[in-house]
């Protein structure tokens, strides 16, 4: 009588591992929280859960009415980077360098990197949205009756982010759009454009080109320094807008830079 | 971990009574089964009892259903469980005589999915149950039980949004007071 009552004992201990349902190979499910963005500066998430290899990445695009809330997405569960892109509408994705990269048209670019462990029933993660540009004003004015033609030109050493945030991509020629024309109120050309966060706070060039008396005149200037000396590190999130006040004199042109403070209004309508 | 360890605990306390059993002062042994508990979603049940004098028994049983019913992409419905349990039971005329009460240990795991409902919950119980009932018999070797019981345990038990995969969404724990048997048994005289 002992031996089969301590066997149906010991099987009543075995067999209760075999009445709760194996989870194992459920997903986890990740809340990605989106309180901290502004749809005021930041109209179109995108999510992107990656290991290793870009395509092999998962690509969610959050809707605008989940911007300011608490998205709930099942993952696989692993360990994952996680990168947030704000404003991604231009760029394009490089699986050859594993990068998002805007070439000569950059967006207006917010980007908040995550590390997430998702390996039990539940995680969470809160996006922080760091702005990875800088907005840039150029205005050109002075003896401006007497030229033709003229033209700004941005240099960007970076033109792009990697999916671990670092800059990444090729050489970006940037031509800022003309947004104001000297009338009888504000005699003075206005362009706009956008520089992307550089990999050195010194990798980044202005080149103004125009006619003037049937000659073409070109001047260039290590813009990135000279941000740098007037307190402005273009290699940092965050950055603050800066115009640039070039005036052409008698075969010369005088440069000065004003760092402005950011203000959100100014992003969205940057288009070219 | 934990439940496994309280499981290991009332197999043990069970085993330690068959000293008890087998000098015991008529050697009657009964063997039973209760027919609600196969009518709940088929739920295997046997309880074995062990007289130890003319009123006092020894009681030790499982209830076990690993049962899944209408399995299908999101839902399915089932009543699983492992439940042992082990107690005395004093007998008003004589042992397995008429009139019983009773008291036992017990703990269990459970994991239920209702029918037509997205809601689905898992835990882990112990405590302890009182039980009475009247034993009236049919013939020498067969009879028939009649009673019911009241469990007092505390549980623990997490909630989810359905049970294939379904988010979790929370849980409960605390004690619970709830019926524990509808006893309507066959009972196997095993004795003399």
């Amino acid at each position: 009588m002992k031996r089969p009552v301590l066997i149906i004992m010991c099987v009543c201990c075995a067999i209760s591992s075999c009445i709760k349902e194996d989870r194992s190979d459920c997903p986890c499910y990740l809340s990605v929280d989106l309180s901290q963005i502004e749809i005021e500066y930041i109209d179109k998430v995108d999510l992107v859960m990656s290991a290793s290899d870009v395509s092999e990445a998962q690509w969610i695009s959050v809707e605008r009415s989940f911007i300011g809330d608490t998205l709930v997405v099942p993952v696989k569960r692993r360990e994952f980077d996680l990168c947030a892109w704000g404003n991604l509408k231009g760029s394009q994705v490089d699986t050859h360098t594993n990068s998002i990269i805007s070439a000569d048209r950059p967006d207006s670019l917010w980007s908040s990197y995550h590390h997430v462990s998702a390996r039990c029933e539940d995680a969470y993660v809160k996006v922080t949205p760091q702005r990875r540009f800088i907005p840039v004003t150029i205005i050109v004015r002075g003896m401006i009756s007497s030229v033709v033609d003229i033209e700004p030109v941005l240099t960007q050493v970076s033109s792009g982010f990697d999916f671990n945030g670092n800059p990444a991509g090729k050489l970006a020629v940037t031509h800022p759009k003309l947004t104001h024309t000297p009338d009888s109120e504000a005699d003075y050309y206005t362009f706009e454009s956008l520089l992307l966060n550089q990999p050195s706070a010194t990798d980044a060039g202005l080149e103004l080109t125009y006619s003037s008396g049937g000659r073409e005149r070109r001047t260039s200037y290590p813009l990135g320094r000279m941000l740098l000396e007037e307190g402005e590190d273009i290699s940092l999130a965050n950055g603050n807008p800066v115009v640039v006040d070039l005036v052409l004199g008698q075969g010369n042109i005088f440069l000065t830079i004003e760092i402005e403070q950011w203000q959100a209004h100014d992003v969205i309508d940057i288009t070219f | 971990m934990k439940g496994k360890l309280l499981l290991a605990v009332i197999a043990l306390s069970m085993v330690s009574c068959v000293p008890a059993l087998a000098s015991g002062a008529n050697g009657r042994y009964l063997l039973s089964t209760n027919i609600p508990d196969w009518a709940t979603l088929a739920t295997i049940n046997c309880e074995f009892q062990g007289a130890l004098d003319c009123h006092w028994s020894i009681a030790a049983g499982v209830k076990y259903n690993p049962f899944k019913y209408f399995c299908g992409a999101t839902s399915q419905t089932h009543l699983r469980q492992v439940t042992p349990s082990a107690g005395v039971r004093y007998w008003f005329g004589g042992a397995f005589d008429g009139w019983y009460a009773g008291v036992s240990l017990l703990a269990g795991e459970y994991s239920v999915s209702l029918p037509k409902s997205d809601m689905f919950f898992e835990g882990f119980l112990y405590g302890s149950s009182v039980c009475g009932g009247y034993l009236l018999p049919v013939s020498d070797r067969f009879a028939l039980a009649f009673g019911a019981g009241v469990a007092l345990a505390h549980h623990n038990t997490t909630f989810y949004q359905g049970p294939v995969c379904g988010r979790r969404k929370g849980g409960s724990s605390g004690i619970a007071v709830f019926p524990s048997d509808i006893v309507l048994s066959l009972v196997l005289n095993l004795g003399r």
